[in-house]
């Protein structure tokens, strides 16, 4: 079953790395990236994911503000979200809690915790 | 007209006697003997110069220079009585056949004038203290911003080297080699891009060696794009969009860059609090530089879209210590500070009233102003009889550097402009001695503004500066607009000194 994840960060060096990762490991992860908040919302209308990542600093507006108006919709009600973040504070962590976001991956991150996270998401 | 007697001078708190023509001591006041410590017997008919532990020739100078001219006024001397030290100024008078001797007792306001300039300097060290403390803290605030610059780059070149890794595992490497080679450029790139955020603080926090101000001409767009460089992380963090908005040509001031940068960076900190703790949607930050010719200014604008300051603070926000954040999250230093900075340079920093937010704005004097006031010193100095006033005309800012440090040890006076239009209005108010002006400039070239200096200027010698390719029209130019020479790029300091010194022979 072909998966398929959307990437929001604005750094398309970072876009092209988790690219690069995922065409390591298991096959069937398609990987669509978007640069910031309006760019992410128009992907994810026109398609179907099983996954959203979601980089904190986005440019215009944080990655959070997106993460809260998804869990406010309707539609992106229940859908996976990660959140990629520098850091891991206390913030992070209970923002996380509270609008149901399914993981927190730190920068910088290794091949195997990332792609263990994504499997894990993605399975159940 | 009466002549005092000695009755008056009796009276005197300072020194008063006569000399007689072999500079005995005939008449004295009660002064004398008070400073001198001695009997009245053991003062009268002394040579004058047994008496003041000063050199005959003081005393002898004095006395020739009276009978010549009636009257002699001696230089400020120091000399020691006992355990006391004195500084004090004499004034000689011829009547008659003596010499009417008075003094000035100037040690209390020497001593003074010494703790005055001690203090001053105690005061102008600590100052720098408080200015690299700020420093430290602003710097400090950045950090998080910093951080994350950091951790960007730092997870592809982290990233980027497992994939390396991976790839070098594999049986046949030649077929690795495309992304072996992608690898290692993106890890490259990465690591240039962390260590030029880090060389940015570096930088910044680096104090002068001499811990003095050290100006120099610089260029004010390098000061706002070193400042958004060491901000970017803190604006990217909060999601603020930053709008530069500097037009063409040049922008130099006469300043430090460290310390213009101080101030743009607590202002671009100010406006990211603000607008970050009101929540704001679609936070920007504008920047923009504008010329003010009428003032002879140049203004650096920096507005956010934030809550703007409130009526009641407007007017404390640049006292010391006065701060809006809450308890240990600001010295509230911060305002104050680069306002001094700010007059330090001769200009000045403002609150500007606007709706919808704040607006800075930071006022420096364009470098053909600035260049005459940091010349104040120069022009005061009463030695100084032949400082030749040389104005140099370049947009280029290192080769105002370099004329001014050829000229420092000279006697030539520099003074610096960007450009043909600005340096015509100079000449205007002031009178120089000597014009070097480039060839190649923004706005009109060297030849058209000789031109027009030759039409409401005069005679003043004019030099072109320009490299090799500069000849032909110099060649072209020499008869027609009188030039007295050219400097070619690149030229030593003995070039330029002995350009001007024969230009000034004869």
């Amino acid at each position: 079953m072909a998966n398929k994840i959307l990437l929001i960060d604005d750094d398309p060096k970072i876009c092209d790395l988790v690219g690069a990762f995922l065409k390591l490991g298991t096959k069937g992860i398609e990987l669509i990236t978007a640069c910031d908040t309006s760019q992410g919302l128009f992907k994810l209308e026109n398609d179907e994911f099983d996954l959203i990542i979601v980089d904190k600093n986005l440019p215009t507006r944080s990655g959070l503000d997106l993460i809260e108006q998804l869990r406010k919709s309707f539609k992106y009600n229940r859908i996976k979200i990660i959140l990629l973040s520098g850091s891991l504070t206390s913030a992070d962590v209970s923002f996380s809690v509270q609008n149901k976001v399914s993981d927190i991956i730190v920068k910088p991150f290794k091949y195997v915790q990332f792609m263990e996270k994504l499997k894990k998401h993605l399975d159940t | 007209m009466t002549i005092l007697s000695t009755d008056e001078l009796d009276l005197l708190f300072s020194p008063a006697f006569t000399l007689s023509e072999e500079l005995k001591v005939q008449y004295f006041n009660p002064a004398l003997s008070t400073l001198l410590q001695l009997p009245p017997r053991k003062i009268k008919e002394q040579k004058v110069k047994e008496l003041f532990p000063l050199d005959e020739r003081f005393w002898n100078d004095l006395k020739e220079r009276t009978q010549e001219q009636g009257s002699a006024i001696s230089e400020e001397i120091d000399f020691s009585i006992g355990s006391e030290n004195y500084t004090f100024v004499f004034r000689l008078k011829k009547v008659d056949s003596l010499i009417l001797c008075v003094s000035n007792d100037l040690s209390v306001e020497k001593s003074l004038h010494g703790k005055y300039r001690e203090q001053l300097e105690l005061l102008k060290k600590s100052h720098q203290q408080v200015v690299q403390a700020d420093k430290v803290r602003a710097l400090g605030e950045l950090t998080a911003g910093i951080s994350h610059e950091i951790n960007n780059p730092l997870t592809v070149a982290s990233g980027n080297n497992e994939l390396l890794g991976f790839a070098l595992e594999t049986e046949d490497l030649n077929e690795q080699r495309e992304i072996l080679t992608q690898c290692h450029g993106n890890i490259d790139e990465a690591l240039t891009r962390i260590q030029t955020i880090i060389a940015g603080m570096k930088g910044f926090l680096h104090q002068d060696s001499q811990g003095e101000d050290k100006k120099e001409y610089i260029e004010l767009k390098s000061v706002i794009d070193n400042s958004l460089k060491l901000t970017q992380g803190t604006l990217d963090s909060a999601s603020i969009k930053s709008v530069v908005n500097i037009p063409e040509g040049g922008h130099v001031v006469l300043g430090n860059q460290t310390r213009l940068e101080q101030i743009v960076i607590n202002l671009i900190q100010n406006a990211t609090d603000s607008m970050r703790d009101a929540g704001v949607l679609n936070p920007t930050l504008k920047i923009d530089l504008k010329r003010n010719p009428e003032k002879h200014q140049i203004s650096l604008n920096i507005s956010d879209n934030g809550p703007g300051v409130s009526t009641e603070v407007k007017d404390q926000i640049f006292e010391n210590f006065f701060t809006t954040k809450e308890m240990g999250k600001g010295t509230g230093l911060g305002l104050s500070l680069c306002q001094k900075i700010a007059e330090d340079h001769q200009g000045s920093l403002r609150l500007i009233d606007k709706e919808g937010g704040a607006h800075f704005e930071l006022c420096l004097p364009i470098i053909e102003v600035s260049s005459f006031a940091s010349n104040d010193e120069i022009f005061s100095k009463l030695n100084d009889i032949h400082g030749k006033k040389i104005l140099v005309v370049d947009n280029d800012v290192t080769i105002l550097n370099l004329c001014q440090k050829f000229m420092e040890s000279t006697s030539f006076i520099f003074i610096g402009s960007t450009g043909g239009e600005e340096a015509l209005e100079v000449l205007n108010k002031y009178d120089v001695d000597a014009v070097i002006t480039d060839l190649n400039m923004p706005g009109i070239d060297g030849s058209t503004f000789v031109k027009h200096l030759r039409q409401s200027y005069g005679p003043v010698p004019v030099f072109y500066l320009s490299d090799t390719s500069g000849m032909d029209q110099y060649k072209k130019d020499k008869e027609a607009l009188n030039l007295s020479g050219m400097l070619v790029k690149p030229f030593k300091s003995s070039e330029l000194v002995s350009l001007l010194e024969e230009a000034f022979k004869g």
